[in-house]
């Protein structure tokens, strides 16, 4: 692959040089970590690389418009948000729980029973309602605070507090029964 | 961070780092690499054409003669747009409404709000691209914090909040000048939030706490807001003595929106196509051959369609909190409402005066008796601790008005001789505020009764 643009094809006078160069640096760099949290956000492992590749696409057409490119790791994670959301619209007619791919998650038999809770209680995350789901994966996986989740999420911080008030409360429901 | 936070960090990043572990790199960059090769094939094309346009353009001006320096059109030329007609809102009005707002995703309606968005972004909006078309008869907006909360008296009062705001350097207000929308005086305006104002705009709802989309709408930062508060009356149904708050007609979108200025033009078209009807006359006159009569509306029911009993004997205006107000029965703070005259059949013994026999009726106070159009009347207030079926008779057989539980009725029997008495009365959910009035309305309405016109 072409890590520093000079074999960019026609047209790459059109992007500079370092715009490619430096896409393809933070993808390098942040892939694997988005392709995690677009996981977390959607159900399927195949549509979470589609989301990481749109967002990467996304950036390398608004390069030129990022006022600080230091801002690109946030709107790469941005983007991410946005995307899920997106691919969760337009299955939600028919959105049903789909369990992660046999062999990305290790098997029942090999987890010791701490693996196993972290496990289940990551099963429960997935079934809250997506937007429960999205403000518990903004607010500890990305460690946002709740005024950021709002301004993300275009919603109250008065909304998020709801949302993840809800979901704690369903989700330590959830472990109590397990206890 | 509490003992569930402190699980819920680690069991999402295990997850993440465990879902992610599987990813192929090497491929996803040669990908990557792929979309990114394609993307510069398309910009190569574009700034070909682009650059062809360009040089036709300027053959064409110079052949025709068009300097350069020609005035400058300001005015971004508008989208195609589709009538819309309002359904159920509390302003009933219709609208040109631009087509990238119209269709073909249905907007969001409520009774006090009406939200399009860009149709993309129904189900793919990309960062920037964000654009929401809405109409809005707030009923609350918050200030700085979410404890700052104003019901809006009126457009001035609406104002007066946004100029608040940016002395608090929260909103940026520009381009503020007068218009008339529909024969209604508004103010039209622009603004740019430095930081959110959660519910800032203004909220559907008289909530105190949820300033969540859709009900409630924020200043955000990296949007522009373009605003028309238009001086229209949305007041509700328990809230007509008070002075009407304003209609607002605005698009929220994101600042760097490439179609930015052609929203905002669209908005503009809208609001030179809305039509506001006049509101109903608060004259009712009865179709009933049995007792014709006219009436004037308490003010609340002059906002509702009555609704005439097969019988010809029955007409009813009604409002329920859930259906007017609220999307749920536990958001229903306000309380619902009915209107009604009857000309009972048959020969019912005097229905007012045996309301004390009835099992579940209590009388508040004394009767009273006035008359109404030269007619004797006899007045009660009476509250209902359980259901009363057919408590002020039937119109028909088998269709009978009940006194619900929970309610206080002031009714009225005006009768005459050799006549059918003709039974009015107005129900409302006991000690529910804004209530207060209501009896006084009631009986005012019922002394404006003529019989025979």
């Amino acid at each position: 692959m072409a890590g520093n643009g000079t074999d960019a094809g026609p047209g790459s006078d059109s992007f500079p040089t370092s715009s490619r160069a430096a896409v393809t640096a933070l993808f390098l760099a942040h892939h694997r970590r988005l392709v995690g949290l677009a996981s977390l956000l959607v159900d399927d492992h195949g549509s979470a690389e589609e989301i990481v590749q749109d967002a990467f696409e996304s950036l390398y057409k608004r390069w030129n418009g990022l006022r600080d490119p230091s801002t690109a790791v946030a709107y790469l994670d941005r983007s991410i948000v946005y995307g899920a959301r997106s691919w969760v619209r337009r299955r939600v007619t028919a959105r049903s729980f789909v369990p992660p791919e046999a062999g990305v998650l290790p098997s029942a038999e090999s987890a010791i029973v701490d693996g196993r809770r972290k496990e289940e209680l990551a099963l429960a995350i997935r079934e809250l309602p997506q937007r429960q789901r999205e403000v518990v994966v903004l607010r500890y996986y990305l460690d946002l605070s709740e005024e950021q989740i709002a301004t993300w999420l275009g919603v109250s911080t008065g909304s998020v507090k709801r949302h993840a008030f809800r979901a704690t409360a369903a989700l330590q429901k959830r472990m109590e029964a397990w206890a | 961070m509490n003992d569930l936070e402190s699980r819920l960090s680690a069991a999402l990043h295990t997850e993440a780092d465990e879902l992610s572990a599987a990813v192929d790199l090497p491929r996803a960059a040669v990908e990557l690499e792929s979309r990114l090769d394609r993307l510069e094939r398309d910009r190569h094309r574009r700034t070909w054409v682009i650059g062809l346009a360009a040089v036709v353009a300027i053959a064409l001006a110079v052949l025709v003669g068009v300097r350069l320096a020609a005035p400058h059109i300001d005015t971004e030329p508008v989208s195609p747009t589709t009538s819309y007609t309002s359904q159920g809102f509390v302003v009933p009005f219709t609208a040109n409404v631009p087509d990238w707002a119209a269709g073909p995703t249905p907007p969001v309606t409520g009774d006090r709000r009406i939200v399009w968005q860009n149709d993309q972004c129904w189900t793919d909006c990309s960062p920037g691209q964000d654009a929401k078309l809405i109409v809005l008869a707030p009923q609350v907006a918050f200030g700085a914090t979410e404890s700052d909360r104003l019901v809006i008296p009126s457009a001035q009062g609406y104002l007066d909040h946004l100029t608040a705001l940016q002395d608090a350097h929260l909103l940026t207000l520009s381009g503020v000048h007068p218009a008339t929308f529909a024969g209604h005086e508004a103010t039209v305006l622009d603004v740019v939030a430095s930081s959110a104002v959660p519910g800032g705009l203004g909220c559907a709802g008289s909530g105190t706490v949820d300033t969540a989309e859709p009900s409630c709408w924020s200043f955000l930062p990296g949007t522009r807001v373009h605003l028309a508060v238009i001086r229209a009356d949305t007041r509700p149904y328990y809230e007509l003595g008070s002075v009407a708050p304003p209609l607002l007609v605005l698009l929220r979108a994101d600042k760097g929106n490439p179609q930015l200025a052609t929203y905002v033009a669209d908005v503009d078209h809208l609001l030179a196509t809305v039509q506001i009807p006049e509101p109903p006359a608060p004259t009712y006159r009865s179709n009933s051959t049995v007792m014709p009569f006219t009436l004037v509306l308490p003010p609340w029911a002059t906002r509702v369609s009555p609704a005439t009993a097969p019988s010809g004997r029955l007409v009813t205006w009604e409002v329920s909190c859930e259906s007017a107000v609220a999307s749920s029965a536990a958001d229903c703070a306000h309380p619902s409402r009915i209107f009604g005259a009857m000309s009972p059949v048959g020969s019912g013994p005097d229905p007012v005066g045996s309301l004390p026999d009835k099992p579940g009726v209590t009388i508040v106070g004394e009767f009273s008796s006035q008359l109404v159009d030269r007619r004797s009347a006899q007045f009660a207030t009476v509250v209902a601790t359980h259901d009363v079926p057919a408590a002020l008779g039937c119109d028909a057989a088998g269709s009978c008005p009940v006194l619900a539980a929970g309610t206080t009725t002031r009714v009225a029997d005006i009768a005459e001789h050799g006549k059918p008495p003709l039974i009015v009365w107005e129900s409302w959910t006991t000690g529910a505020p804004g209530t207060d009035g209501l009896a006084a309305d009631f009986d005012a309405a019922v002394q404006s009764i003529r019989f025979g016109t």
